[in-house]
């Protein structure tokens, strides 16, 4: 730089630089939509009751916040409500001067975690901006406000690498037959550790938005002939029945408290089982076709994007997303993604931005 | 404080991250940066904001970024959705 100013942290890097924006804290994010366990309610369902959701399906909550904010780039960080909470920013989107969050997270519906958002100070509107009538504020050669005392830039206390696994499962997920009320066991047996630097305390915020995604299945099935076409149990019909479910997991992260770990485990978001059973007519004309058909459309991407519009409407399919209608898919088969991104946590403090630490939320 | 800044009383010696570049992604391709061309900054961080909802049915993958010891290389994968990016440094 031939002029404007430069200050540095006692590690020897930039504090603030009069070519950079820095980052600040722009705002808290209120909860817009109450937190859902989608499940699949379509043809030949099989209800899951909420113990179910989380004891066989580990599924967690999808919550939705917004907030007010006239900026072109956000980062949200969270604050787990409680020691160990699991959670995944899962998408984030910009609407004219709002932006919308979803994020999932474990733990009691009422649990969910708060999230602030930071922006680009030179993003922030003059008006948010209020400058002390002493201190400092540096410009760059735009004469855009990049540094200012009234606004404490982003500082970082750690920064680590996570990459999730590619496997949400290794054991055993047990067996269903013929039951429209039994359900297999999908809960996760993988996570990876990462160590940082900083111990995790209550007051500590986290950013990351992590790229792992998949889903656990499970699917039985059986058919033969049943012998009560007449009283003497001499002819038949045959009968036959398909049994499916599936978890969808979203890779998350949890930061247990009392040291400097970092978890890297998965979570449902979406789940569902189905079962059915049918017998034809007596003789030997069959049906088969037809029955494995509806359980191939039934767990199309297509019949999940009709299920969650249902039971996100007006929450992550309205208004928000006309151009990016979402899907959460249902799974046939046990599948990863986008498991090779090495993506950064950011962990930063409350108190670093006179944001106030409220502490645990009670179930 | 012997040397340095102090505001309100309090010593300003902990560094911050800033925005030394941002950008947009929406076609597969690769964005490469010059490490150099950012004065005075030594460490470099890539956040990626993916504005938009995930569709988890199309197996859509998130962008990736490299930082080698001269460029800082931004890569969007053929089946990436829109995103932002902000390089941090400090």
């Amino acid at each position: 730089m031939s002029y404007g100013i430069a200050a540095y942290g006692a590690d020897g890097k930039i504090t603030f630089h009069s070519d950079y924006s820095s980052i600040v804290y722009a705002g808290e994010m209120t909860k817009s939509a109450n937190p859902v366990m989608p499940t699949y309610e379509g043809d030949h369902s099989i209800t899951l009751s909420a113990s179910t959701k989380t004891s066989n399906y580990e599924m967690s909550w999808i919550v939705q916040y917004t907030i007010t904010l006239d900026v072109d780039y956000m980062v949200p960080f969270y604050k787990p409500a409680f020691d160990g909470q699991e959670i995944a920013i899962m998408d984030i989107v910009n609407e004219g001067t709002s932006w919308v969050v979803n994020l999932l997270f474990s733990g009691a519906s009422g649990q969910y975690p708060y999230v602030y958002a930071f922006a680009p100070l030179t993003e922030l509107p003059s008006s948010a901006v209020t400058l002390n009538s002493y201190g400092i504020a540096v410009y760059d050669a735009n004469s855009n406000l990049v540094f200012t005392d009234s606004k404490p830039p982003l500082r970082i206390d750690d920064v680590i690498a996570i990459t999730h696994g590619t496997t949400i499962k290794s054991g055993s997920k047990g067996t269903c037959g013929n039951s429209s009320t039994c359900h297999v066991n999908f809960t996760s047996d993988t996570s990876t550790t990462y160590t940082g630097s900083t111990n995790n305390t209550t007051s500590k915020l986290y950013h990351i938005v992590p790229s792992a995604y998949g889903g656990l299945a499970y699917e039985n099935s059986d058919d033969g002939r049943v012998y009560n076409c007449d009283p003497f149990g001499i002819l038949s019909r045959p009968y036959a029945w398909s049994y499916k479910s599936w978890t969808s997991f979203r890779g998350t992260v949890k930061h247990p408290r009392g040291g400097a770990t970092h978890v890297a485990g998965w979570q449902g978001d979406f789940a569902g089982a189905a079962h059915q059973y049918r017998t034809g007519d007596c003789g030997f004309t069959g049906f088969f076709g037809a029955l494995l058909g509806a359980f191939l459309v039934v767990f199309t991407g297509g019949a999940a994007l009709a299920v969650i519009g249902g039971a996100l409407a007006g929450f992550a399919v309205g208004s928000l997303t006309a151009g990016t209608i979402p899907s959460l898919k249902a799974y046939d088969d046990d599948e990863t993604f986008d498991t090779s991104n090495t993506v950064n946590l950011l962990v930063t403090d409350t108190s670093y931005y006179g944001i106030t630490d409220n502490g645990d939320v009670s179930p | 404080m012997a040397y340095g800044i102090q505001i309100d009383g309090v010593n300003l010696d902990n560094s911050s991250l800033s925005v030394v570049a941002k950008g947009s992604l929406s076609s597969a391709g690769t964005t490469t940066l010059t490490k150099s061309n950012y004065s005075g900054i030594t460490e470099f961080k890539v956040v990626f904001i993916a504005t938009g909802v995930r569709d988890t049915s199309t197996g859509e993958l998130r962008p990736t970024a490299t930082v080698g010891s001269t460029t800082i290389t931004i890569t969007q994968p053929s089946s990436g959705t829109p995103h932002q990016y902000l390089v941090l440094g400090r």
